[in-house]
């Protein structure tokens, strides 16, 4: 990073910035970046900073939390009550159905079952927080490195402590590496398998981040270009932008999909364990 | 190469958002920020704990039960309609059978007012049979007894004419013509 920034900072990218100082783009940055809220002083534990402040993405992720006991205590009351589902009730059981019929079982096998809660909450939980940041006004928990790392961070641990119960702790490690490879491949696989191990929580956090960041970008960077090539611009500008909300339309719910399906699958892999 | 430096800078500037007056790193798309980590890990662990049991629980629940319901009126259903089946079966067997014994009763009772008819018949020709010789028997007795009264008689006659014939000194002409007339008054058979 330091490197990036002393690069950055070299005379000659300050010339060509400099060159056109008119087009700064930093104000798309600032409309999908994290803003604070309410600043709570910094806990320090030795070196390290620990900075607890309310962020706008806190507050986004906060918001689709209550929703979502909102909306699912409402249609789980109203489920039971009546022998038939109601109209919301009925749509939230297409939903679980889909996480539990399409993403879990085939991802995990019957033993999916039993950890339905977790998955429905993930899935629930990234698609309502994609879906509010398309709302006007709102922001996009979802699209913060952060968020989809502490998301990943959870699939990771509990890949890792379900494995770990399931085949015992050295059978787990054990098992990670195929079996019947020859003893001198043995340390590049131990090596690769581990690195596997980082890198699959790792890219559930960057693919999350990256799809919900760049349909922003994209759509900020059509209105944007209003401000650049003159007001002629604006109904192509505007389709576009258009365009790509209905795919962020479909992204929101995509990403969500394969975040709990890859979720799933990781987790599965690690409780069965090939032999 | 120009273009693509500029282009770079832009990239960098972007996705790091340093600002390329100061060099002062300010927050970046790419930061990670412990304190945000927690409180993601916090309010999902939170939302987990909830939602299973406000809202997972019941909705799987019912979900569950609905499917077990139709699951269990299915094989119902299909229960049913196979013991409606079976019972359909056993009652065109039974109607069947009731058929033939209706038939078998019906054959039975011909043959037997067939014998019934035979044996009257048979037996009825046997009764004439019989009275007609019982009636031929009785003329033939009747006929026997006739001649042998008739025979007593003529015998008495007889007796009478040989008692005249005595009283009244008979000569041989007389005789002769007694006998004659005598034998004349006797039937011819």
């Amino acid at each position: 990073m330091t490197i990036l920034t002393g690069f950055l900072q070299s005379d000659s990218l300050t010339k060509l910035t400099e060159a056109s100082p008119k087009e700064d783009n930093s104000w798309i940055i600032e409309h999908v970046s994290n803003h604070v809220l309410l600043k709570i002083p910094p806990i320090h534990i030795g070196s390290f900073t620990l900075d607890l402040s309310i962020s706008m993405h806190i507050l986004m992720m906060l918001v689709s939390a209550v929703l979502l006991v909102i909306i699912l205590t409402y249609a789980a009351a109203g489920n039971r009550k009546k022998k038939h589902p109601s109209k919301l009730g009925n749509f939230i059981e297409i939903l679980i159905l889909f996480v539990k019929d399409d993403i879990v079982i085939p991802s995990m096998g019957k033993v999916g079952a039993n950890f339905l809660p977790f998955f429905l909450t993930l899935f629930f939980f990234i698609l309502f927080m994609n879906f509010l940041g398309l709302i006007p006004f709102m922001h996009t928990a979802s699209s913060n490195i952060s968020v989809t790392a502490a998301l990943a961070l959870i699939t990771f641990a509990m890949t890792q402590i379900l494995g770990i119960k399931n085949n015992g702790f050295f059978g787990y490690f054990k098992g990670l590496v195929p079996h019947g490879i020859p003893i001198f491949v043995l340390p590049i696989m131990i090596i690769i398998e581990f690195l596997g191990l980082l890198t699959k929580p790792f890219a559930l956090a960057i693919r999350l981040f990256a799809n919900m960041t760049a349909g922003h970008i994209v759509i900020l960077a059509f209105i944007s270009l209003i401000f650049t090539l003159g007001y002629a611009i604006i109904p192509v500008s505007i389709a576009f932008s258009l365009f790509i909300y209905l795919l962020e339309l479909l992204v929101a719910f995509l990403q969500a999909y394969i975040f709990t399906m890859l979720s799933a699958l990781f987790i599965g892999m690690a409780i069965e364990q090939e032999h | 190469m120009h273009i693509a430096n500029i282009f770079l800078a832009k990239f960098y500037n972007i996705i790091l958002f340093v600002s390329s007056e100061t060099g002062e790193k300010k927050d970046t798309l790419l930061s990670v920020e412990p304190g945000l980590i927690i409180w993601t890990i916090l309010i999902f662990t939170i939302l987990l704990l909830i939602l299973k049991k406000f809202a997972w629980k019941p909705l799987l629940k019912s979900l569950n039960d609905r499917e077990q319901g139709i699951k269990d009126s299915i094989a119902r259903a299909e229960h049913l309609n196979q013991e409606a089946e079976k019972i359909l079966a056993e009652n065109k067997v039974m109607l069947a059978k009731a058929d033939e014994e209706s038939r078998k009763v019906i054959a039975e009772g011909k043959e037997y007012a067939e014998k019934i008819r035979n044996e009257l018949i048979s037996k009825t020709k046997d009764d004439t049979a019989r009275m007609i010789s019982q009636a031929k028997g009785e003329i033939e007795r009747e006929k026997v007894g006739a001649l042998n009264s008739l025979k007593d008689e003529i015998a008495n006659l007889a007796v009478q004419a040989a008692g005249k014939i005595i009283d009244e000194n008979l000569d041989a002409a007389k005789q002769k013509k007694l006998i004659e007339s005598f034998i004349n008054k006797i039937p011819q058979n």
